[in-house]
């Protein structure tokens, strides 16, 4: 029998250049790991997020979420059943976004839950392959959390970001082509859950990162299509990490949209581009120091400027 | 007469120098006399090191172990296995530490690792050749180019 404890937490600073700033106790999060057989892992993680701010203090109910709760069958040693609520697998970032695990406070467009709902309620089946000295994972999920989640039964969502399946069904497929080098294709198509609409999306994603002693490159590219308002976009990043010392870290990141955007009370129509020159200290395992600075052209609405900074811990 | 032993000594270093290869360090991965996998290979070894592959071929769940970081062998090991040092190794485990997979468990020493796979029910571990005894089986046997300091019984 295994059974693990853990979790992370974060404080931020958001300094806007239209004059508004934000301190806050970003994530208390704490995840149980619990393999009472060979074949069979449960995993949960409770989260209580922005609780305390210079905006206020929230409620519990506003501010605690349950982030994940699955069990993972491992039916063979390459084929794993996986019931319940997980992170849903488009890109790398969503699935490992954890402040302390992330280069930058702010986190990239394309990531973010206006273009696809952070978690799934559902079925994943994920099957490995080992292709000449490679691993190819390819993973099929289906969300049903108009049935499975409860919180949909009483709750109406009033912006896009906090909105979430109504259904789904998308795949992810990675592939590691070197020790270096790992590739992934993502797959998704879905309706939301809103008060005003519902709405059939989908998603194709590319992503890429290439690690080697410290140096790091990071791409996430995703075109999402909208068929209630009959738009779309394409957005992404490149992202760039360079070793000054092993503790510490200059980070660069560009990121781009083009396309129409349809908030629930907002829309974006045109392109923006936007940039983040950042520094990350990492003193000692596992306190993480980061600094960053957001720029870019027509990004007002969609990732408007400033300055972010933030500590956070994984214990 | 002086001469002509300096001149054996010297052909003796270089034929040693010469066939250093043969005399090599290596790394032999072992598991319990009694365990039912008898051949591994070299990626599988990865995928079970990387907690990959979690189960063997009777479904029961791999118990891969590891020396302490600073110990020389364990930086060969990383090194040949994932073409990384361990201290490279720190975000991966880290961003599987946050999907609930922690790392082998760690011993300080060879002996330590010859007690903990005969102990422990599939247990999967790596100790330098010299300290190979009768209590375990020898799965795969990793050859380096450059030699270990290694201090041996």
């Amino acid at each position: 029998m295994d059974l693990t404890l853990g979790g992370y937490s974060g404080i931020s600073f958001e300094d806007y250049e239209s004059g508004s700033n934000n301190v806050s106790l970003d994530d208390i999060s704490l995840f149980i790991s619990w393999s009472p057989t060979a074949r069979i892992r449960f995993f949960s993680e409770l989260e209580m997020e922005n609780l305390i701010s210079s905006q206020g203090i929230s409620s519990f109910s506003e501010s605690f979420s349950l982030e994940r709760l699955y069990v993972d069958f491992l039916v063979t040693h390459s084929f794993t059943l996986r019931l319940g609520q997980f992170l849903t697998p488009v890109g790398r970032w969503n699935t490992r976004h954890a402040s302390p695990l992330v280069w930058t406070t702010s986190r990239p467009l394309v990531t973010k839950s206006n273009f696809f709902p952070s978690r799934t309620n559902g079925i994943m089946l994920k099957q490995q392959w080992f292709i000449k000295g490679n691993d190819l994972d390819v993973s099929i999920y289906i969300d049903g959390s108009k049935y499975l989640d409860p919180r949909q039964l009483n709750h109406h969502y009033n912006t896009d970001s906090e909105a979430e399946f109504k259904y789904a069904i998308g795949t992810s497929i990675r592939y590691k082509a070197t020790h270096e080098l790992n590739l992934g294709f993502s797959y998704l198509s879905f309706e939301k859950r809103l008060a005003a609409r519902n709405s059939l999306n989908h998603v194709i994603g590319v992503d890429l990162l290439w690690q080697k002693k410290g140096y790091e490159i990071q791409i996430e590219w995703a075109y999402h299509y909208e068929n209630k308002q009959q738009v779309d976009n394409i957005s992404g990043y490149i992202q760039g990490v360079i070793p000054l010392t092993d503790k510490f870290f200059i980070v660069g990141r560009y990121e781009s949209f083009t396309g129409q955007y349809q908030g629930f009370l907002d829309k974006f129509k045109g392109t923006s581009h936007f940039a983040i020159p950042a520094l990350v200290w990492r003193p000692f395992f596992p306190l993480v120091l980061k600094a960053e600075y957001r720029f870019g052209d027509n990004n007002q609405q969609l990732a408007p400027s400033g300055f972010f900074s933030s500590i956070s811990v994984l214990f | 007469m002086i001469i002509k032993h300096q001149l054996y000594s010297f052909l003796i270093i270089v034929l040693l120098g010469f066939n250093s290869p043969l005399l090599a360090d290596k790394i032999l991965v072992i598991v319990a006399k009694n365990s039912p996998v008898t051949r591994l290979t070299l990626q599988q070894l990865e995928n079970i090191y990387r907690k990959k592959t979690q189960i063997n071929i009777n479904n029961e769940r791999w118990v891969p172990i590891n020396l302490i970081i600073e110990d020389p062998l364990r930086q060969a090991f990383s090194k040949k296995i994932f073409k990384q040092h361990p201290e490279e190794m720190e975000a991966f485990w880290n961003i599987q530490y946050f999907n609930g997979i922690t790392p082998p468990y760690v011993v300080s020493s060879n002996e330590a690792v010859l007690r903990f796979v005969n102990s422990t029910p599939n247990a999967i571990g790596y100790i330098h050749h010299c300290y190979l005894d009768q209590r375990v089986q020898v799965l795969m046997k990793l050859d380096f180019n450059s030699s270990l300091t290694y201090s041996c019984p």
